[in-house]
């Protein structure tokens, strides 16, 4: 098992102690101990192996000692040899640079992002941030499978956007079918990126047919690690193949670790959250997570699940977010629109409902339900006796679009 | 008889063609996206290839990966894309994706995340930028976002020409959202501003909203408008960043006079900012070199709200 948290004194501790108070307590210490230690830092004399043993980068590691947080756990990414902290940061949906700074702050060194998101200004976002402090980030981006010169024009572009001269992983972007793993126009595309020193390491991505990628991605030896949409709710399958995929030396990060970040009112208080990325981490296999943080909350939720194993009261939290969820979670298939004989929009108020409680974001699942035509909403359904209309998977429709019009027609003036 | 059946049967037809709308919406709802895409052959050379595919939010995920998150948070209800090819030239390409978003603000917020800085402008729809592979503009509820597979001239020139055919196709006037009259023009930088759905600045605690970027002297200020649905939620989006600075920031002073309630603080990760709530809206101005040089944007921008809400 690759689990290799950091030296003591710099990785898990103990949960109970307030962070103001563990960097009061540790400075002092620190500052003795660096003092007369600082030849023998620990830390640097593993990240310079490292970086000897892995290429010519110094690990971030080593130099993003500058946080103001200790408790942070490190996996290592497969062959690539980079210790990465559990919890690396999803850019895809993040507006304000301060965010990812505030991530960083804290000890958290990996962050993904891809050429193609907000049309380019995502790399953008990223490289305006770590611009002054590339040390303290491994930073992952994608490129599509297309023909070589357009791959490299692709990954040069992202490296301007990056506003660096070197990319720590390159991935190929959502693949799905083996065909795609073993392209040889990507892969000689690839090998000579690496050749020119652009891109350090090489990756793909997937979350379709996850099993069947990882295990030809494996089966390959090129590659050094794979990003798969990996939750509590994937197949037995999806585990094998990542255990296959660890063996063979893939360093494996997960992505859509929340399984759709639903909420629900049955949860109470709970947040599944944490709970869920526990799961994930409980996959030793598994280096690092990136789950999308668009607000400081969300970082500081998420960091806190570093170090952490899964109690018995996240495991009765998953149990109840999974019971909950297979009762309200829609899966937006379309297939109840037309069933109901009064034109109810089922699918728009059921998404309109997911917006307001899986996503939290109650403003906007109000405004898309008043944006409904009066005779398309849920308000027909409070005199209706007798719901026909049907859903594939066993959802409560009738009791659905009650609970929508109520919830988001509250307050509204 | 005969004459008898044909009636029948034409009333039959009629009676059905008038049920379709009722009775298939999806197929409407589809149609009348596929209805913005140009014609097979919108140009000498060029011409449709196979039949448009068309997603929901259930499924975006298989067409454009995590990006589809992004649309999630801005409402993304239907998109229907093609791809044309230009005969005989084979890396000739556009792909034109239509995205029904919902609303105009939601349009112009997925169009504002995507549009860069240095976006060279053009005049389709309410907005339009290109760049050497894409051009996308909105107008109305929708996005329209062309690829072209390289970055010819001809290429350019037919994603503009396949744009203003899209963009003449969507019903109504090409206007912008009218929250964004409420962002002063004047030291307003060009293409800075923005429509953010939920959470401004990062803070989980304040509303969606538009962001924007103004030169102050040397300085580059952020203003904020946040736009609660009601002023009781303003209300509790203003006391969560007192709270906020209570917590993580310094020399907090509440100030009367500029608006219904407000403050001047030292936020950790803004600098200082000046923040104040006028019914349901909260405006800031944060990264200010000192509390006075924001003071008159925010005023300009209370006037501005005020004027337009009554």
């Amino acid at each position: 098992m690759k689990n290799k948290s950091a030296p003591e004194g710099n990785s898990v501790v103990n949960r109970q102690m307030d962070r103001r108070e563990f960097l009061g307590e540790t400075s002092k210490g620190i500052l003795t101990a660096t003092f007369v230690l600082s030849s023998l830092d620990p830390l640097s004399l593993a990240g310079k192996w490292l970086a000897k043993e892995t290429g010519e980068k110094e690990s971030p590691r080593v130099q993003g000692r500058k946080r103001n947080s200790g408790p942070v756990e490190y996996r290592r990414l497969g062959k690539t040899g980079l210790m990465v902290a559990t919890i690396g940061f999803g850019a895809m949906r993040t507006r304000n640079p301060a965010v990812i700074h505030r991530a960083l702050d804290l000890g958290i060194n990996y962050i993904d992002t891809a050429h193609c998101y907000q049309g380019g200004n995502n790399e953008k976002l990223v490289g305006q941030v770590i611009e002054n402090r590339r040390q303290d980030a491994f930073i992952a981006t994608k490129v599509h499978v297309k023909n070589r010169k357009e791959m490299i024009l692709s990954v040069e572009s992202s490296l301007r956007s990056l506003r660096t001269d070197y990319i720590d992983i390159i991935q190929l972007h959502n693949l799905r079918k083996p065909e795609q793993v073993t392209s040889q126009e990507a892969m000689a595309a690839l090998e000579q990126l690496r050749k020119d020193g652009k891109v350090r390491f090489l990756g793909v991505t997937t979350h379709e047919n996850e099993a069947t990628v990882l295990k030809s991605a494996a089966g390959t030896g090129f590659y050094d690690m794979v990003l798969l949409k990996y939750n509590f709710r994937s197949s037995p399958a999806v585990k094998e193949a990542i255990e296959i995929a660890e063996k063979a030396g893939l360093g494996i990060v997960a992505m859509k670790t929340q399984a759709g970040g639903y909420r629900s009112k049955e949860m109470g208080n709970l947040s599944p959250h944490q709970a869920a990325l526990k799961w994930v981490l409980g996959n030793k296999n598994v280096a690092t997570t990136i789950p999308s943080m668009v607000t400081f909350a969300q970082v500081e939720e998420n960091f806190q699940v570093m170090g952490t194993r899964m109690s018995w009261n996240d495991r009765k939290t998953l149990s109840r977010y999974a019971r909950a969820t297979d009762k309200v979670y829609c899966r937006l298939c379309g297939e109840c629109r037309d069933t109901c004989p009064d034109m109810v929009s089922i699918p728009e108020v059921m998404r309109s409902l997911m917006y307001a409680e899986g996503y939290g974001d109650f403003p906007l699942g109000r405004s898309q339900y008043v944006s409904l035509a009066p005779d398309r909403s849920a308000a027909k359904c409070l005199q209706c006796k007798r719901c026909k209309a049907k859903c594939v998977n066993g959802l409560n429709i009738a009791a659905k679009m009650v609970r929508a019009h109520h919830l988001l027609t509250r307050g509204y003036s | 008889m005969k004459r008898r059946l044909a009636f029948i049967i034409t009333i039959l037809v009629v009676g059905l063609w008038g049920c379709a709308d009722r009775y298939f919406p999806l197929s409407r709802e589809k149609s009348e996206l596929e209805n913005l895409l140009p014609p097979s052959s919108f140009s000498p050379g060029w011409r449709r290839e196979k039949k448009p595919s068309s997603y929901n939010p259930g499924n975006l995920y298989e067409y454009i990966d995590g990006a589809a998150e992004l649309y999630l948070d801005y409402g993304f209800k239907k998109l229907v894309t093609a791809l044309y090819l230009y005969e005989g030239k084979k890396d000739y390409s556009l792909i034109i994706d239509v995205y029904d978003m919902g609303s105009e603000l939601n349009a112009f917020g997925i169009h504002s995340s995507y549009r860069g800085s240095e976006a060279q402008l053009l005049e389709i729809g309410s907005e339009a930028y290109l760049t050497d592979y894409t051009l996308a503009f909105y107008k109305g509820k929708y996005f329209v976002y062309l690829q072209a597979g390289n970055p010819s001239g001809e290429n350019k020139t037919s994603m503009k020409k396949a744009a203003q055919i899209v963009a003449e196709r969507i019903p109504g006037q090409a206007e912008q959202p009218r929250e964004l009259s409420y962002l002063p023009g004047e030291n307003l930088l060009k293409n800075t501003s923005i429509y953010v759905p939920k959470g401004l600045l990062g803070y989980h605690f304040l509303p969606g909203g538009l962001q924007a970027e103004y030169q102050l002297g040397k300085e580059k200020i952020l203003l904020f408008v946040g736009l609660s649905p009601s002023s009781r939620e303003a209300r509790e989006a203003f006391q969560g960043y007192v709270e906020q600075i209570k917590k993580a920031g310094k020399n907090l002073a509440f100030q009367t006079g500029l608006a219904e309630e407000a403050f001047f603080a030292d936020d950790s990760y803004y600098g200082k900012v000046l923040v104040a709530r006028h019914k349901r809206f909260l405006v800031g101005v944060v990264n200010l070199q000192n509390y006075k040089e924001g003071e008159s944007l925010l005023k300009a921008t209370l006037k501005k709200i005020e004027i337009r809400e009554e």
